[in-house]
């Protein structure tokens, strides 16, 4: 070891003190000293740091915009079927449309089985008035005919079976069309609606767009018998 | 029981044309006297106005149904053994189990035939 070298300001205080543990503290400090400039991260693998977490940062951004958009494709197809399917329903018309016919088929099921059971009770009361007045063989047969409209009224059960049926069905139109409402009210309810393109119906096109079926007591534009008879007069 | 044909019948449906089809199968049975109501209540009300000896009702009507009749009229000391058949459209085993808990002397399923109506009707007075 090298003689330790004397400082000026030493020579003119005079003789320190010898300090038995400076040595040893001096070697401690330094030691730790090198701890923390080896715990100190270079400024450039800092930056490096910083640019891959930004990196990765982007990249998530990015991912979290491509399924935003699916999303929002998903909210538009959405509310164009809703819009169909509100506006452009059960060809052309609105759904509700379905349910009025229906209610037209009981009505008018009702009022044909009503008329077939006035048939047959007429029926009945000229066959038993028949059958009183005749004898042998052909009172059997006014028999026969009394057979025949117990038959009939028989099979006029059908109207109610059809009507209970048909009520069932108009139920679950029903629901069906509350629920397409509710949606629309979570949406803003019908004015959001209003510029919502509606997917058209490939199958109403041409002749096919003429063919609307039998018309309900309620539609517009239908023309009466008598209307058709005066345009070919 | 026995089977009186000129007994009063009261027929209970709402719906106006089956009415029309068991007053013809009522007659063709041979029952003359065939009233009729639109529903439970309605019912109730001619059954406590007048001595019937059968009821024929359909399950499903309002405001009264034809199960909240068969229950007014067996917990009515006047009414309580008036003989009772529902005819309706229900036929799940519940409905049937429901009926014949609560008194119902028998059960037709629509749609059904006049022999049919003429079986039942005979087993209740066992004719």
């Amino acid at each position: 070891m090298k003689p330790r070298k004397s400082y000026r300001i030493e020579a003119s205080m005079g003789a320190l003190p010898i300090d038995d543990g400076a040595q040893e503290r001096h070697a401690e400090i330094m030691n730790v000293l090198g701890v923390i400039k080896e715990s100190i991260i270079p400024a450039r693998e800092i930056s490096a740091s910083i640019l891959e977490e930004h990196r990765r940062d982007m990249q998530e951004a990015l991912r979290l915009k491509v399924e935003l958009d699916s999303i929002y494709e998903a909210i538009e197809r959405t509310k164009r079927e809703i819009a169909t399917l509100r506006y452009a329903g059960a060809q052309g018309q609105e759904i509700t449309r379905v349910t009025d016919e229906l209610g037209a088929i009981v009505v008018g099921t009702e009022s044909a089985t009503n008329s077939i059971l006035a048939a047959a009770e007429k029926i009945d009361e000229l066959s038993s008035n028949l059958s009183s007045r005749l004898s042998g063989g052909d009172q059997e047969i006014a028999r026969e005919i009394l057979d025949h409209v117990i038959s009939i009224f028989e099979a006029c059960n059908f109207q109610d079976i059809t009507g209970q049926r048909i009520s069932k069905v108009v139920n679950a139109m029903r629901f069906v069309e509350e629920r397409v409402h509710h949606m629309i009210d979570i949406w803003g309810g019908l004015e959001s609606f209003k510029d919502v393109e509606t997917i058209a119906d490939s199958s109403r096109q041409g002749e096919a767009a003429l063919l609307n079926g039998p018309a309900l007591s309620t539609d517009k534009g239908v023309t009466s018998q008598d209307a058709i008879d005066a345009l070919f007069d | 029981m026995s089977l009186d044909l000129s007994t009063p019948v009261l027929v209970v449906d709402d719906y106006q044309t089956m009415v029309r089809i068991l007053r013809n199968l009522l007659k063709q049975i041979g029952f003359n006297n065939v009233d009729d109501a639109s529903d439970g209540q309605a019912a109730l009300e001619k059954l406590r106005a007048k001595k019937y000896g059968l009821v024929i009702s359909d399950w499903n009507m309002a405001p009264m149904t034809g199960f909240e009749l068969l229950q007014q009229v067996r917990s009515d000391a006047e009414l309580s053994s008036l003989p009772f058949i529902m005819v309706t459209a229900e036929a799940k085993t519940e409905n049937v189990v429901a009926a014949k808990k609560a008194g119902v002397n028998n059960y037709i399923v629509k749609p059904f035939n006049a022999e049919t109506l003429r079986a039942k009707i005979s087993a209740v007075f066992g004719a």
